[in-house]
């Protein structure tokens, strides 16, 4: 999809930790003020897909990362030291999923926040109790002064929110940003991100296994299996009739409010480790519906049927309507 | 049918309240809960509202302020040793973090013998043979393949972990087990598979089991009976068909909202369409 009001465009991305590739090949990109939901399983690639964005993975030899990452027109694989600087200072901020890693713990808030910020200090000052309050935080002021341990894990998490936000990046990367936290937590930090990013017309890319979390959150979505795109599309098309078996699994192991009347039957097998040399498509041997063809040629990501490109899916028979066509 | 009591309870809470020293405010007030044998029971509240202090005091592992612990009718005595001993092999706990639970320097084979050797005597398993017999069969019983036998914890995954915590909470048979947030750390797929792992266990050994999680989905799909907790006060209770459906308590209300549920998400998305337009 090629589109000039693309903030991020990542194409052909592959990145390499020594000898053995762990994504291969994936392209998906996001627009200004547009939130796209990065979905998969435990280690199938999505932070390091999102950390190659910045630039912010290892080194060759230890990783090299091939493909393009286009930050507003601009080939971020090329950039200059100090050009990385800057997108990284103001371009794109990162929220990780342990707000302690992000925090000193040896600092007050108030001084993380202020170094966040560019002016003058009295000016710093204003801006960083204003970004707390706008993060949500109570009687941010006196905030200001204290230390990290003495904050909830869900109010670290808004300072952190906070942090990243008072640079005013054009891009939010949340990797995670509530797997830590509790379900109730988890919600008022989510609709907080989406409120800000609605707000300042941010592109946020939001990193989790939960779909859960994605349908009321995010606009489209992009399913990663084993360093794999394996579907793509806008998030009601993709939550309704899943076209991959791999997001009806992932679909299918969320328990649901309204209960269950038969037991959740979970995904077989476990994620190929990466690495592994797998000749046809990588979730084949979980797939119930595989065929011959599936163990001996991956199927590449293509457009689905009416759905004038905006669904894609990689899958020799993918699902129609969410099931399967017997037959 | 919201009945208050348990015909016979496994486990029955007092009126428990639990104050950590040098807080203003008690962790638990005047909890009272009942864990019918064979069920599984939940317990389900925000961070910090006290389930797990609530879950040590059920596990003896912890002594409340006031209030007492009745296990199958009988009180236990928190100040008697030999008493104590009795109830902690009679409740066993496992962990969110299976990580932080198992010794690091410990093959998995080894964390399990351990275990059995420690209570060979209560469990009648003088024999070495008999230990290494039951071990390869709680190996087996949470579906852990023997050949990680000798893997030390952080050589497995996740999931793996947490069903070597599993597998060590039943080794000495206990007649109940306290679940703290058993999924809470793991990817929803594996969530499902140690989810499906207690039920199993509960419908083929009969394990009781009280469960304890922030997710109500969750709660739902694990018990039949729960307790909802807030701030260290128990505020509603019943069977979870009706809880859910139809909370009488705000705080109850409050945690279906959170809940990440593709079906409501998708509903809320449409609503705030409406809203912008
Ligand atoms: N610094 C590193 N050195 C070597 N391999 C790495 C490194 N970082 C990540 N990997 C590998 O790259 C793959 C993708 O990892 P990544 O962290 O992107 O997964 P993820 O999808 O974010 O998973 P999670 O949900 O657990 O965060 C994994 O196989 C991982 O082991
Ligand atoms: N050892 C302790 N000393 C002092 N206060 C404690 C201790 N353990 C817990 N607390 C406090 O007691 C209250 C209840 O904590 P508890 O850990 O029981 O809650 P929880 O519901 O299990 O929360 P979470 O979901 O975060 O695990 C909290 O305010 C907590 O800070
Ligand atoms: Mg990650
Ligand atoms: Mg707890």
């Amino acid at each position: 999809m090629r589109n000039d009001d693309n903030i991020v465009d990542v194409q052909n991305l592959h990145i390499t930790f020594g000898a053995t590739e762990v994504v291969h090949g994936i392209s998906f990109a996001i627009q200004a003020g547009e939130t796209l939901a990065l979905v998969g399983e435990s280690g199938c690639g999505k932070s390091v897909s999102a950390l190659a964005m910045a630039r912010l993975l290892p080194f060759p030899p230890v990783c090299t990362v091939e493909g393009k990452v286009l930050f507003a027109g601009q080939d971020v694989l090329s950039f200059s030291a100090s050009r990385l600087r800057t997108l990284r200072r103001s371009g794109i901020a990162y929220v990780f999923q342990d707000p302690a890693v992000a925090l000193h713990p040896n600092l007050t808030i108030g001084y993380q926040m202020c170094e966040a910020l560019q002016g003058s200090t009295a000016d710093r000052k204003k801006r960083a109790i204003e970004g707390l309050a706008l993060a949500g935080l109570r009687e941010p002021a006196a905030l200001m002064k204290r230390y990290p341990f003495t904050l909830s894990g869900g109010m670290q998490q808004r300072v952190v929110i906070a942090m990243a936000l008072a640079r005013e990046p054009q891009v939010l990367v949340a990797d995670e940003p509530t797997t830590a936290l509790d379900v109730t937590i988890q919600a008022q930090i989510l609709d907080l991100l989406v409120r800000l990013q609605r707000k300042m017309g941010m592109a946020m890319l939001l990193i989790t296994h939960n779909l859960g979390l994605v349908a009321a959150r995010a606009d489209r979505v992009s399913v990663m299996y084993a360093g794999h795109l394996v579907e793509t599309g806008p998030v009601e098309r993709v939550l309704q009739e899943p076209a991959h078996p791999y997001t009806r699994g992932l679909l299918d192991v969320v328990p649901r409010l309204e209960g269950h009347a038969q037991p959740l039957e979970g995904i077989p097998g476990m994620v190929p480790s990466a690495g592994e040399d797998l000749a046809g498509c990588p979730f084949a041997s979980r797939c119930r519906y595989r065929q011959d063809v599936c163990e001996v040629q991956n199927p590449c990501l293509q457009p689905r049927h009416g759905s004038d490109g905006t669904c894609a899916v990689a899958c020799h028979f993918p699902l129609e309507g969410g099931k399967h066509r017997a037959g | 049918m919201q009945d208050r009591s348990v015909a016979e309870p496994l486990l029955a809470l007092e009126d428990i309240t639990v104050h950590y020293e040098g807080k203003n405010r008690p962790a638990v007030q005047h909890a009272s809960i009942q864990i019918a044998p064979g069920e599984i029971t939940g317990l389900v509240g925000e961070s910090g509202s006290g389930k797990t202090t609530l879950g040590l005091v059920a596990a003896g592992m912890l002594r409340p302020t006031t209030g007492r612990v009745l296990f199958a009718g009988r009180p236990v005595d928190m100040q008697e040793r030999a008493g104590m001993r009795q109830h902690r092999r009679n409740v066993q706990m496992v962990f969110q973090d299976p990580a932080g639970a198992l010794n690091p320097r410990m093959t998995i084979g080894e964390t399990l013998e351990e275990v059995l050797y420690v209570h060979r005597v209560a469990l009648d398993m003088r024999d070495r043979a008999q230990r290494l017999a039951r071990r390869d069969a709680l190996l087996d019983a949470v579906g852990l393949s023997s050949h990680l036998i000798s893997r030390y914890p952080h050589a497995l995954s996740g999931g793996q972990r947490q069903r070597v915590g599993i597998a060590r909470a039943l080794a000495v048979n206990p007649r109940l087990l306290v679940a703290d947030e058993p999924v809470s750390a793991l990817d929803v797929s594996v969530q499902v598979q140690i989810l499906n792992l207690f039920k199993k266990v509960n419908a083929e050994l009969g394990q009781t089991c009280l469960f304890v999680a922030h997710d109500l989905a969750v709660v739902r799909y694990m018990c039949a009976r729960a307790y909802v907790m807030e701030d260290g006060i128990i505020v509603e209770e019943g069977y979870c068909h009706k809880l859910f459906s139809n909370p009488g308590h705000p705080y109850t209300q409050q945690l279906i909202q959170a809940v990440p549920d593709v079906k409501k998400g998708l509903e809320q998305r449409k609503m705030s369409l409406f809203e912008s337009d």
